[in-house]
């Protein structure tokens, strides 16, 4: 491509950009043919030319050592509150998460369905279930039976809350099912309260956790509290 | 954070300097620059290039201290510069002083993108995004600035006119 190309002003706009060093090969070479034919373009390159050595001979002042010591005095007088807040929420969220987990598992709540047995134990209970109203029973569980056991009990604590469910149960032995329990309904309702309580208890538990270490930190900026 | 003082300080108090004028000014916007990085640093772009963001912060804080000394001529703020220059410098040739002083006369957003681009070695596309602005505007301001230093020169015999 030649220089006729482009616009006189384009190409004029390359000068500084051939001295950098930044103008790529083949702008380099039409702005080369530019400004063999243009005389007009050789004095505009020696204008950059002695401003680029005007600016390199130029005096620079040297930094003072101080300079830093006074943005590091900056930075360790007051930590930015967004490094607070980031802190409190991360210990915030960490501690919701485990008071959830722990309350789940200590209060458990659900759907229980218990049964028991009179004569010999089956080595196996199937348990189904299917959503009120319609629709297909899906296995949820396998329990094993237990020589000597009698009683049993399982908890439902995975379904979409608010709704009802039909629940049955197959007793198995040897691949042959022994008996089938008549169809149960159950609303979930009953276990909402539970699940409320502990979801809101866990968010209590973070927004307090998170207010504590922001505070901490706000108040002693050279110490951490123990749980970050 | 060190590290970017340690690495990125030096060029930058040479960029404030000449937008500035007066070196203790420079090393107090210097400062306010790496608390802003500090304070901000979640603001980084990783399209950008560290030096240009820092680049960015530094032109745009220096703008700032200028707009607030509005009060000041600008050639009174930057005649410091010059004349520590001269004074250090007295056996360079007049054609380079000539040259700086012609720099001098330009408006610190001239002199911003001159500095960027001949003596930092910034391509056009960086020096916008340190200015905040379209690349057409980078070129109108060189080309502004190479008319105005060009009639300078020519007027002070530092470059030869073009036979008619």
């Amino acid at each position: 491509m030649k220089s006729e190309a482009y616009s006189r002003q384009e190409l004029s706009s390359w000068l500084p950009l051939y001295l950098n060093g930044s103008l790529d090969a083949d702008k380099r070479l039409i702005l080369e043919s530019w400004l063999d034919s243009d005389p007009q373009a050789g004095l505009e390159l020696e204008v950059w030319r002695q401003v680029r050595s005007a600016l390199a001979s130029q005096p620079r002042p040297a930094l003072s050592q101080h300079a830093w010591r006074g943005i590091n005095q900056t930075i360790q007088a007051g930590r930015p509150p967004v490094r607070h807040a980031l802190a409190g929420a991360a210990a915030g969220i960490l501690l919701a998460a485990l008071s959830l987990v722990v309350l789940w598992l200590a209060i458990r709540p659900g759907v229980a369905l218990e049964w028991s047995v009179r004569e010999s134990v089956p080595v196996t209970f199937r348990i189904y279930r299917a959503p009120a109203g319609g629709g297909e029973f899906a296995l949820v569980k396998e329990l094993p039976g237990q020589p000597g056991v009698s009683q049993y009990r399982y908890l439902d604590m995975l379904f979409v809350p608010g709704r009802a469910y039909i629940y049955r149960i197959e007793a198995v032995d040897q691949g042959h099912v022994l008996v089938s329990s008549q169809p149960v309904i159950s609303h979930t309702n009953a276990a909402l309260p539970g699940q409320a309580a502990i979801l809101v208890s866990s968010l209590l538990v973070g927004l307090l956790a998170a207010s504590t270490v922001r505070t901490w930190r706000q108040n002693f900026p050279g110490r951490q509290p123990a749980a970050c | 954070m060190e590290e970017l003082y340690r690495r990125y300080s030096a060029m930058l108090f040479n960029f404030l300097c000449s937008l500035v004028g007066d070196p203790a000014v420079a090393e107090d916007v210097l400062q306010e620059v790496f608390i802003a990085v500090w304070k901000g640093s979640g603001s980084f772009r990783s399209a950008a290039s560290v030096k240009t963001w820092l680049f960015n912060i530094a032109y745009k804080r220096a703008v700032s201290w200028l707009r607030r000394r509005r009060d000041l001529p600008i050639d009174s703020v930057v005649a410091g510069l010059v004349e520590q220059g001269v004074e250090t410098t007295a056996l360079q040739n007049l054609q380079i002083r000539a040259v700086q002083r012609a720099l001098m006369d330009l408006s610190p957003q001239h002199r911003a993108v001159i500095e960027l681009a001949l003596f930092f070695d910034c391509a056009y596309a960086e020096i916008a995004e340190i200015l905040g602005c379209p690349v057409g505007t980078v070129k109108s301001r060189m080309s502004y600035a190479r008319q105005h230093l060009q009639s300078l020169l020519l007027a002070g015999g530092q470059i030869d006119r073009l036979p008619e």
